[in-house]
C-alpha cells in the first residue's frame, strides 16, 4: 500500500513537470540577472535612455542610484534625471497618461515592480521577442505579449537597422539564423547586452534590498554560523554527564 | 540580590515557577531531532510579534494606501526590507514547524492520555495560526490577497439560509473592500495574537502538568532514582535550554539564508501575483492558497459540491482534534506499532500530495487525483480505531531505549 502511495506520488510529480514544461503561450529564454553594481549602472543609464520617455518607476528613488549603486549625484542629475526635480523624486515619466492613449493606444504600464510579477525571463524574452507585423499600428508585434501597443525601442541594435555592419562584422556564407526551424532566433551580441543590463536593472528595481541583503548577507551567516558552533560546544559539555 | 527574591517569592511564586518549569521540570533523556520543533515555534512566536510590532508602525490598513505602504516598508524604511521579510518568511516556517510538531506528536503517540488536553489545546492554537496566516496575507492588498480573501469569505456563503447575510457580515459590505481590510487588521495585530499567546501558555502549563512525552512513548515517572526523580530524566534546564539554543541557531541560519538570497523562495512563501495591487475588476486567472493550506483548499475543490466540500475541509480539520480518542493502541510509539507505522506514513503522503494539488489549477486529472488523496486522507481517520484495537503491538520496554 505504501509503494503503491509512492508509486502515485512519483507519477503525479511527472505529471506536474511535464503541464509546467507545456506552460501556457510562447517558450522563454531564461535568464538570470546579474546584481553587480557595474552592470546595474549600466541598466540605469539605458533604462533612462529607451524606456523612462514612456515608462515610470514611480516606485524608484533617483537617490537609490547613489546609495545602493555608488553613483554620483552629478552623474545622476546630469545624465539621468532629465528635468526631474530633485534627486529624491521617484523616477516619473514626463508621457502623460492621456499622451499614451493618444499615441500608443495604451498607457504605458509602470515597471516598478514588473520584475516580481513577470520574471527577469519574461522581460528579456519579451524585449527580444519583437518582429514586423505589416497589420499593427507601429508596424512591429512580439512573441511573449502579443499585440503589445510598444514599438521596437532597440530597433537600433538589431541587424536590420541602417548602418548596423558599419560597426559589426557581417556573419560569413552559410551560417544560418536557426530561425526557421522552430528555435528562437539567434541574438546579436550587443542587443544581448544591453537587455541583460536593462533587466537586471528592473529586476534590482523591483526589490533595491537586492544589494543590500547581498552585502550583509555573508556577515549574518558568518556571524551565526559561529554561533551555532559555540552553542554547539556549550550543549555538547553540558550533556557529558547524561548517558 | 538573594533578599530581593526572598522578597518577590513572598509575593509572587517566582522560584517555584522556575523550578517547576525549568530547574526541575523533568524531560526524558531520549528526545531527537523532532522535539526541537515545539521551542522553535515559540522562538518564532516571538520573531513574529516583534517584527509585527515594527511592521505595524508603517503599514496602513486602508485599501488605497495598504499596497503602496508595504512597497514603502520595502524600499524607505530602515531595515524595512529586514523587518518584512522575517514575518513573511516567519509565516512559512511557522507552518512548516507546525506540521513537523504534529507529526511527531502523531508519530509517538504524544496525543495519546494523559495527554489528550495538550494535543486539543495544541489544535486550536493551529486552528488560531490558520486564522492569523490568511488575515495577514490579506494585509498586503495585493491580487491574491484580494481574491483569496474573497475566495475564504465567500465559503461561508454555501451556509444554508444564513449564509449570503453571514458573508456580508463578515465582509462589512457587499465586496472585499476598506471595511474588510481593517477588521483583518484589526483581528491580526490585536485579537488573534492575544489568543494565540494565552493558547501557547496554557499548551505549556498543561504539558508540565502531565510531563514530555517520548520518542519510546513511555512514562518516565513510573521509574524514579534514589532521589524520587524520573531515572531517565534530566532537568530541562540546563540541558534541554542550551540544546534548543543550538537548534535555534541552526534554524536562525536557515531562515537567514532565504531571507538574505532567496526570500521569495520562488514564488513559495511570497506569490509573484501578490506584487500586482488589488485589482476588483480584474480576476486573476488562477487563484490559489499560500502552500501551507494547500491540503485543506485540494479536500474543498474535490467535490463538485461547494456546502459537501465546505463540510470536507472542516472535518478534515476537525477529526484531528479526535485522534487521541480514535487511537485505541496500549501503545503509543509508532516504534512498537509497524502497521500503525505504514497508515500514518501514507496519511502525510497523502497530506502533502494535497498540499502539492491544493497550489495546482483544477484540471480533470488533478480533481480526480485530489478525490483519490481525499478519500486516503479520511480513511486515516476511519480505519485507525479498529486497525489500533486489532494490531498487537511489538512489546514496550520500562526504560527508554537510548536510541535518539
Amino acid at each position: 500500500m505504501r509503494i503503491v502511495a509512492a508509486a502515485v506520488a512519483i507519477a503525479l510529480l511527472g505529471l506536474a513537470g511535464s503541464a509546467f514544461a507545456a506552460g501556457e503561450g510562447a517558450s522563454l529564454r531564461s535568464m538570470d540577472p546579474d546584481y553587480s553594481k557595474e552592470t546595474l549602472r549600466e541598466g540605469a543609464r539605458s533604462f533612462a535612455n529607451n524606456c523612462l520617455g514612456c515608462h515610470s518607476l514611480s516606485r524608484f528613488r533617483y537617490r537609490n542610484l547613489v546609495d545602493d549603486l555608488g553613483m554620483t549625484k552629478q552623474e545622476v542629475e546630469q545624465d539621468l534625471m532629465k528635468g526631474t526635480v530633485s534627486i529624491n523624486d521617484h523616477m516619473e515619466s514626463s508621457m502623460t497618461e492621456e499622451q499614451a492613449r493618444d499615441w500608443f493606444g495604451a498607457a504605458a504600464p509602470d515597471l516598478s515592480l514588473v520584475s516580481r510579477v513577470r520574471g527577469p525571463s519574461w522581460i528579456y524574452s519579451m524585449l527580444l521577442g519583437f518582429h514586423r507585423d505589416s497589420d499593427s499600428a507601429t508596424g512591429w508585434n512580439n512573441r511573449v505579449f502579443p499585440q503589445a501597443a510598444m514599438p521596437n525601442v532597440l530597433y537600433n541594435l538589431t541587424p536590420e537597422a541602417p548602418g548596423y555592419y558599419d560597426s559589426v562584422p557581417p556573419p560569413g556564407h552559410g551560417e544560418g539564423s536557426g530561425a526557421d526551424n522552430g528555435e528562437l532566433p539567434e541574438v546579436p551580441e550587443g542587443l544581448d547586452a544591453e537587455v541583460r543590463e536593462l533587466v537586471s536593472f528592473l529586476a534590482y528595481a523591483s526589490d533595491p534590498s537586492v544589494v543590500a541583503r547581498r552585502s550583509l548577507g555573508p556577515w549574518v551567516l558568518g556571524f551565526l554560523a559561529l554561533l551555532g558552533l559555540l552553542t554547539y560546544l556549550v550543549k555538547r559539555e553540558y550533556w557529558r554527564d547524561v548517558h | 540580590m538573594n533578599r530581593f527574591i526572598a522578597w518577590v517569592d513572598a509575593r509572587f511564586p517566582l522560584t517555584r515557577m522556575l523550578r517547576e518549569h525549568l530547574t526541575e521540570y523533568y524531560a526524558p533523556k531520549n528526545f531527537n531531532f523532532f522535539y526541537f520543533f515545539g521551542a522553535l515555534a515559540l522562538l518564532v512566536l516571538v520573531v513574529q510579534i516583534l517584527t509585527g510590532i515594527w511592521l505595524t508602525m508603517h503599514y496602513k490598513p486602508d485599501a488605497e494606501l495598504a499596497f503602496g505602504s508595504v512597497e514603502h516598508i520595502m524600499r524607505n524604511v530602515n531595515y524595512g526590507w529586514l523587518i518584512r521579510y522575517m514575518h513573511a518568511t516567519g509565516a512559512s516556517a511557522f507552518f512548516i514547524i507546525v506540521y513537523l510538531h504534529m507529526f511527531r506528536g502523531l508519530m509517538y503517540g504524544s496525543h495519546r492520555p494523559p495527554r489528550e488536553l495538550v494535543w486539543i489545546v495544541g489544535m486550536l492554537i493551529f486552528l488560531v495560526l490558520m486564522g492569523e496566516a490568511f488575515m495577514g496575507y490579506v494585509l498586503p492588498w495585493g491580487q491574491m490577497s484580494y481574491w483569496g480573501a474573497q475566495v475564504i469569505i465567500n465559503l461561508f456563503t454555501a451556509i444554508p439560509w444564513i449564509g449570503p447575510d453571514l458573508a456580508e457580515w463578515i465582509r462589512g459590505g457587499f465586496a472585499i473592500s476598506d471595511p474588510t481590510l481593517n477588521r483583518l487588521f484589526a483581528f491580526h495585530v490585536v485579537a488573534l495574537p492575544i489568543v494565540l499567546i494565552l493558547l501557547v501558555g496554557v499548551h505549556l502549563v498543561a504539558l508540565h502538568e502531565v510531563g514530555s512525552n517520548n520518542p519510546d512513548g513511555i512514562e518516565i515517572k513510573e521509574t524514579k532514582d534514589a532521589q524520587g526523580r524520573p531515572a531517565d530524566g534530566i532537568p530541562f534546564h540546563p540541558y534541554y535550554t542550551v540544546k534548543d539554543l543550538f537548534g535555534a541557531v541552526v534554524f536562525l541560519f536557515v531562515a537567514a539564508v532565504i531571507i538574505f538570497y532567496f526570500p521569495t523562495v520562488n514564488g513559495l512563501f511570497l506569490e509573484p501575483e501578490n506584487f500586482e495591487p488589488a485589482d476588483p475588476l480584474n480576476t486573476p486567472e488562477h487563484i490559489k492558497p499560500v502552500w501551507y493550506f494547500g491540503t485543506f483548499y485540494a479536500i474543498l475543490r474535490a467535490v463538485p459540491h461547494k456546502l459537501t466540500g465546505v463540510v470536507l475541509m472542516g472535518l478534515s480539520i476537525l477529526l484531528l482534534f479526535l485522534l487521541p480518542w480514535l487511537d485505541r493502541s496500549p501503545a503509543r510509539s509508532w516504534r512498537y506499532r509497524p502497521i500503525y507505522k505504514q497508515m500514518l506514513l501514507i496519511f502525510a503522503v497523502s497530506f502533502l500530495v494535497l498540499m502539492y494539488l491544493g497550489s495546482q489549477p483544477p484540471t480533470a486529472t488533478y480533481t480526480l487525483l485530489a478525490q483519490v488523496f481525499t478519500v486516503i486522507y479520511f480513511a486515516f481517520f476511519i480505519a485507525l480505531p479498529f486497525v489500533s484495537r486489532w494490531e498487537r503491538p511489538r512489546p514496550v520496554p520500562d526504560r527508554i531505549t537510548g536510541k535518539g
